[in-house]
This record gives structure tokens, sequence and C-alpha cells, in this order.
């Protein structure tokens, strides 16, 4: 079966103070159709250049990275990103405006009626019944992210970047929204990159984990993770599991 | 507690006020126990004799004791604005201005009057003869509303169009010298009401002429600036009052009896070539004198077309004791 | 909760205006100065309610908004024209920012010789001066609101596959509102205070000359009462388009959206 994103031997480096800094040093790997990737670190390992490089916002410097077997050049409605801010919602949008703006802007062949309804589906999946004519600074950050998800999955995007979406949450509306996340991957069909620092959120969300290392800037190790789902956070495997993948992203 | 605080506000607030307005209060009664005289006046040949007083020290002379000063301001407002709050003890300004303030209940009279002049509206457009053939596309210059070059427009319009006040939405505000650039420019302006030295430059060019003078508007001789003094600076420095006039008399005739000395000094103040003083202070119409005339017409005039409410009764209600009557 | 706050500022005002007028009256009565220079409250309110009744100082008045309208919008036009150029291109963001350098500082008043030399006198000088007072201060903004826009935007805008003109009209522009109307309220300020010393300078341009040239008539002729009503209309429409517009307009918009800077 043929990859959906391969990434090919990229490398990248910042300008910072007149020296060139190296955040990712050679990194290969790929993802399949309708996978779900994490990739973990530690601060500044560069897992995040890495997700805005195949989201297209940045330039890699060498090596390649190929979505449906074509070099990514530039930003893609069928990669969607959602962020970490919570500022990424519009202000001056309501929580349905919000998901309505990317389907309004492109004036896909549907009514108003029509893409209303829809919006309205992708509120009920995550979980946003009955806010939808609230402004971002009228509710939480949790919701926030929630409307996030939402008006990226309305664009039927074919793979999902998330990077560390819950990471500015307190742990337990990070445990709802990842069950939330979980019981969408059940409805919808997407390939998902999710990018975070917590192990554990990892463990409890992905198919595989890919950890970077700090010091070389490069992949340390691709580990499979195929505990059963639903899984248990409480239960030794996953812990086992957890332990494992810590072991090899310490340094 | 938020009661109590909003009352000491306002108790301080009115402290504040009244220290302000007591202050006000002193400083003015202060210095008019001194034995300063502040005199203001305005730029143009008209308020020569002052520029003679100030030059040979007349005044000084006539008053050794006192302090002078001289202060030269923009507009006739400002000089009366300067004697209401007492920063001026003697204005000079034409009579429509001082018969406002009189009408208005300003404490002053008429001390002197100082000359007449030349005064006319000039325009450079060939075609326009009379003030009929002014359109109402025309602007017209001249120093201020209610000053007498509005006035004797308005006379001149009563008079032709029955209707005074026929320009004046066609008025541009200007100090003679805008007003003389801006007529030159041939631009925004198409006539000028002015007074010498402005009215002889403009006239000088080739085109510009004279569509009304100031004599046809009025139909007599009239005094153009006259000097005004405060009734405090009167009553309570009749010392200074007197010696004032006296200087005012000398220099009049000092500028009479030897208009060649004259020109000299006045070259030098208004930065001008001395033949072309001379020519102005000696043209016609040019009068340099302390009679007051024209009084009873503009007061008239004024009144009828509502400038002012009142007009007087006896001429003593407007000019101190020792005034010469006109003829 | 915002309407009760709404009523409380509105009471403070009617309150303080309440105090300021009675002392006042106060001094007027006490007759510190001569009544003709400070003259009771009754007596400017007659001389404003004439003024009102003939007409003259509500069409003075609209002719005087009317400038302002004009010079804003033109302003307004510049002011997007030029933060726009300096957001696209670097060598115009140096021009602009070096012109509004030079010209920022500069009176609108102290300006009005020059004007006069370049265009004479009449509407359009007092419609440059109040550009001029205008454009640099909304242009400021505009370019201020644009630089701190998050990258973020940006970002989502390409993301959902907006070209660079969508991107400024459905993000840019509404994600710098704030902004817009700091330099807008700015602008207004500058303008009602150029338009009306710009018109006490000039006489009467056309069939009226605005509010400065109805205050400069009341003062040559000495009307005391009637150059108060003059600036108490001042005053009202400064509190009315500062208290009920811009207030209004910023609870409608980046109050609601919790944008205000």
């Amino acid at each position: 079966m043929r990859c959906l994103l391969e990434i090919k031997e990229v490398s990248k480096s910042f300008k910072k103070d007149k020296r060139k800094v190296k955040v990712l040093n050679d990194v290969s790997f790929s993802v399949k159709k309708r996978e779900f990737v994490s990739v973990v670190g530690p601060s500044g390992c560069g897992k995040s250049t890495l997700l805005s490089l195949i989201a297209g916002f940045d330039e890699y410097d060498e090596g390649n990275i190929y979505f449906k077997g074509e070099k990514v050049i530039a930003p893609s409605p069928e990669r969607v990103m959602v962020f970490q801010d919570f500022n990424q919602l519009f202000p001056w949008k309501t929580v349905i405006e919000n998901v309505l703006f990317p389907l309004n802007v492109n004036k896909k062949e549907t009514t108003l009626n029509e893409r209303k309804d829809l919006a309205k589906k992708y509120l009920k999946m995550v979980k946003l019944e009955g806010y939808e004519d609230y402004y971002p600074n009228e509710i939480s950050g949790g919701m926030k992210q929630r409307t996030a998800i939402a008006r990226a999955l309305i664009m039927k995007p074919e793979i999902l970047l998330m990077d560390e979406p819950f990471g500015s949450l307190d742990a337990q509306t990070r445990m709802q929204l990842q069950t939330t996340l979980i019981e969408l991957l059940e409805e919808i069909e997407t390939t998902i990159v999710f990018v975070t620092h917590d192990i554990e959120e990892a463990v409890v969300l992905s198919d595989r984990i890919i950890a970077l290392g700090k010091s070389s800037n490069s992949i340390k190790d691709v580990m499979v993770n195929n505990l059963d789902r639903p899984r248990d956070r409480l239960s030794n495997k996953f812990i086992e599991k957890v332990k494992k993948v810590y072991d090899k992203i310490k340094e | 507690m938020k009661k109590l605080r909003i009352k000491s506000i306002y108790i301080l607030l009115t402290l504040f006020v009244f220290t302000l307005s007591l202050n006000g209060c002193t400083s003015s009664n202060d210095t008019s126990k001194n034995k300063e005289i502040k005199i203001a006046e305005q730029y143009g040949l008209a308020y020569a004799p002052l520029q003679i007083m100030k030059d040979k020290r007349i005044l000084e002379k006539n008053l050794p004791e006192g302090e002078v000063i001289w202060k030269q301001m923009g507009n006739t407002a400002a000089i009366r604005e300067g004697m209401i709050s007492n920063q001026v003890d003697v204005g000079f300004m034409a009579i429509p201005p001082f018969l406002i303030g009189w009408d208005k209940g300003m404490d002053w009279k008429i001390a002197s009057g100082v000359s007449s002049m030349p005064i006319g509206l000039v325009t450079y457009k060939s075609e326009i003869k009379t003030i009929k053939d002014l359109t109402s596309e025309d602007r017209i210059a001249l120093p201020q509303p209610g000053s007498i070059q509005h006035i004797m427009l308005s006379m001149a319009s009563e008079k032709v169009f029955n209707d005074s006040r026929k320009f004046d939405n066609q008025l541009v505000t200007m100090a003679h010298p805008d007003g003389m650039n801006a007529l030159l420019a041939k631009k925004d302006i198409t006539a000028h009401f002015t007074s010498p030295p402005y009215i002889f430059k403009e006239l000088d060019h080739k085109g510009f002429h004279k569509v009304l003078s100031g004599k046809e508007a009025m139909g007599k001789d009239f005094t153009f600036i006259i000097g005004v003094t405060t009734k405090a600076f009167h009553d309570k420095n009749s010392k200074g009052y007197k010696a004032f006039k006296k200087s005012l008399k000398e220099a009049i005739s000092f500028i009479n009896k030897y208009p060649d000395k004259a020109a000299d000094i006045l070259a030098k103040e208004y930065d001008l070539p001395k033949k072309e003083v001379l020519r102005y202070i000696t043209a016609d119409g040019t009068v340099y004198s302390q009679e007051v005339n024209g009084l009873e017409d503009f007061a008239d005039f004024m009144k009828r077309n509502d400038y002012i409410s009142k007009s007087f009764k006896d001429r003593k209600e407007i000019l101190w004791e020792d005034v010469t009557d006109d003829k | 909760m915002t309407n009760k706050f709404m009523d409380n500022k509105f009471i403070i005002r009617l309150f303080w205006i309440v105090i300021l007028g009675i002392i006042w009256q106060v001094i007027a009565l006490s007759e510190v100065f001569n009544l003709t220079s400070f003259p009771r409250i009754e007596t400017l309110l007659a001389s404003l309610i004439k003024d009102i009744l003939n007409g003259d100082i509500i069409i003075q008045t609209l002719y005087s908004l009317s400038l302002i309208f004009k010079g804003l919008m033109l302003g307004l036009i510049i002011s997007i024209i030029l933060s726009g150029i300096s957001m696209i291109s670097k060598v115009f963001e140096g021009f602009v920012d070096t012109v509004i350098a030079i010209a920022h500082p500069l009176p609108g008043i102290a300006l009005l010789p020059l004007v006069i030399l370049w265009m004479g006198i009449g509407e359009r000088a007092i419609i440059f001066i109040i550009v001029h007072s205008v454009v640099w201060p909304l242009t400021l903004n505009l370019l201020a609101g644009f630089r701190a826009i998050p990258n973020i935007y940006k970002q989502i805008g390409k993301n959902y596959g907006l070209n660079s003109l969508k991107i400024i009209r459905y993000i840019l522009v509404p994600a710098s509102l704030p902004y817009f109307i700091t330099g807008l309220k700015i602008g207004w300020a500058r303008a009602w205070r150029a338009v009306i010393s710009a018109e006490m300078v000039f006489g009467a341009a056309g069939s009226a000359g605005g509010l400065g040239w109805f205050i400069f008539k009341k003062r040559v002729f000495m009307d005391t009462s009637g150059l108060f009503g003059g600036l108490i209309v001042i005053i009202l429409i400064g509190i009315m388009i500062e208290d009920l517009f811009f207030d209004k307009f910023e609870k409608m918009t980046i109050k609601k959206w919790g944008m205000s800077i």
C-alpha cells in the first residue's frame, strides 16, 4: 500500500543571531492512510517545525516531503492544521461562523443552509451543541479547541495536522478532549499527525509513535502502538508502554 | 463614604475656581495702580503718529515717572479683549469696532481722533466698475466682519441695493498684507477692502483700480482711526491720560509740520523707501488730526442694521470731556 | 450588566455637568468678572436657543460636519492605500514611514499659509487640512494593527486556500479593527479641531463658513454668549460622537469580541 505522506531525509535550520541553528536533521518517516501518528520529544526537538513543514507553512532546506506522491510546496486545504493557540479562532466570528468560515470563503457549491447544517453536525461531533452563537471570548479554552477541530474537519482534509492542540488545557479538560478525538476517529476517515510532549497522550491516541531527540534533532525511534482500543490508562500494559516511550526519549 | 468623597471634591473644585478668579482680580487691580501705560496699536500708516511718538519718546518726555508699554496687535478684536481684561489701557481702532464694544457694555470712551485715510475697495477685474458689477461668485477680502471696511461695504450696498448684508456671505477674513497678496495673485480674491499703505501698493499695479472709496460709501469725510481709553485708566491715571493726549497732539503736529522728517522716521519703522512714505502721508485724503468725524453716521447706520442695539443721544456718552468736537 | 454601566456613565456625566454649571453660575452671579465676558447660564442658553431657532448655528454646524465627513472619507481611503502598500512592499514601507515622520508632527493650522498658496482659500483648503490631520494617525494605527495580527491568522488563511486579497478582506481587515477604531477616534478628534481652527481663519466659504466662522463672527461682534453657544455645540457634538457613536460601535464590535487593545 502506498503511503499518503512520505518524509524523506528532511533537514531544516533557522538563522538565529547570524548563526545557523539546525532544528531538523535528516528526518525520514511515512504515514499511511487512516493512520494516527504521534510525534513526541522534548521542547526544542523540532517537532512543531516538522508539522509546519508538512503543512507547507515553511520551506525545508534538504530532502523531500511527498503528499499523495507530490512534493509539498505550499499550504493546502487537504492538509489542515489545528494549533495549540486558543487565538486560532477569529474573535469577530461566533462559534458557528468560525466553523463555516472555510466553507464560505471557498464557495463550495452548496447553499448556505446546507453549509450551516454541516457545521452544526460537526459542532455536535465535538460536543458543542448549543454554543453555536457564542463568541470565542465567551467560551472556555477547551471549547475553543473543540471549535478549531470542527473547523478543520469540516474541510474534510486528507490529513489533519495537530500541533499540541491540548497543550494549554488543564489535565481534566485535556482528557475530555482526547476522548472526544478518539470517538471522532470512529466517525470520520482521516489521517492524523499529532505533535505532543505528553507521552501518555501519544500512547492513548496513536497507532505509531515517533520519538524525536533534542540533541540529534532527528528520529530516535519509531514505535508501533497496538494496544487494544479503548485504551485503559490504568492497565499495566498501558503504563508499561508509556514507560517504554519515556525511556526512548530520555537523554 | 463615597458621598463624602464627592462632596470634598466639589468643595475643592469650587475653592480652586475661586482662587483663580480672585487672582485674576487682584492682578488687574495691581496694574492700574502702577504708573504703566499699556498702549495697543495695529500696523499701517493710519497709526503713523504713534510710530513718531514711540520713536521720539514723546510720551516718556511728557510723563517721566511712567512706564510706557507698546503692544502691536493683529486685529481689533484682540485689542478690545485686551482692554476688557485690563491688559491694555489705550487702544487704537476704527469707529465701528468701538461702537460694538460700547454697545456691549464696555466701559470706555474715545480720547482722540488720530487719522483719516483714503480707504477703499480695489479690484483687478476691468469689468468691475462699481459694486453693482460684483457677482455672487466674487470673493471680497477684508480684515473681519464688523470692521470699518465691512461696515463701509455694507453702507454702500445699502445705498445701491437697499440690502446692507448683500455681500456678507462672500467675505473672506484676511489681514491687510495677506489680503493684498491674495488680490495680487488674482486667484481667489476679486476685491480687497483695504487701507494705506496697502491700497497704494495695490493701485500701483497695472489694471488695479478703486471700485469704491470710503468717502463714497459714507457720503462725507470721516475719521478712520481713533484712540480709546478705558474708564479705569481715564479715572485712575488722569496724569497719564493727559500726558498721552498731549503726546499724541505733538506727534500729529510733527507729521503735519515736518512731513519730510516724519517720513525719515516712518520709512525706518515700516521698512519702506522714504519717497514712498512721503507720498503716502501727504496723499489726498490722508489727514492726521485729533478731530473725530462721522460718529453719528456710523452709529445711525449700525443701529438701523442691527450691528448695535442702541445709539447715543449725547456725544458725551462716548467721548471723554476734553475731546475736540467735529464740525 | 452592560446596560447598567452605560446608565451609570450617563448619570456620572450628567452629575458633573450640573456641578460645573452650578460653579459657573455662582462665579457669574458673583460678578467677579464682567458679565459681558462671563455671562450667566440663562443668558448663554437663551442665546443658544435663539441661534438654533434662526437656524444659523444648525446650518454652520452641518456645514462643518459635512466638511469633516468628506475629509475623513478621503483620509480613510488614503490611509488604507498607504498602509496597504506598506504591508506589501518594504520599499514603500520606508517611504510611508518617512512621510509620516515628516508630516505627522506638523499641526494642520501651521500648514494653512502654505495650503492657501497651493490651493487657494475655501473648502478645498479646509478639506486638505482635515485630511492632513486624519491621514497620519490613522495610517500609523492601521500599520500597527496589521503588524499586531498574529501570524497564525495568515497561516490559517493560507491553509484554507485563501489568496492574498481574500486574506486581507476576510482576515487582516477585521483583525485590525481595534487599531482602526483607535485611529479613527484620534483622526476624528484632530479633524474636528482642525476644521474649527481653519474656519476661524477663513471667511465664509460659499453660503456658510462653518462653526468656526460662527464663533469668529460672535467674537468680532462681541457677542460673548453667542460665542459660548458655539462652544457648547462643539462640546455636545464631541460628547455625542465619543460617547454615543464610538462607544456604541465599540460595544457592538471589539468589546463584544474581547478584542479591545
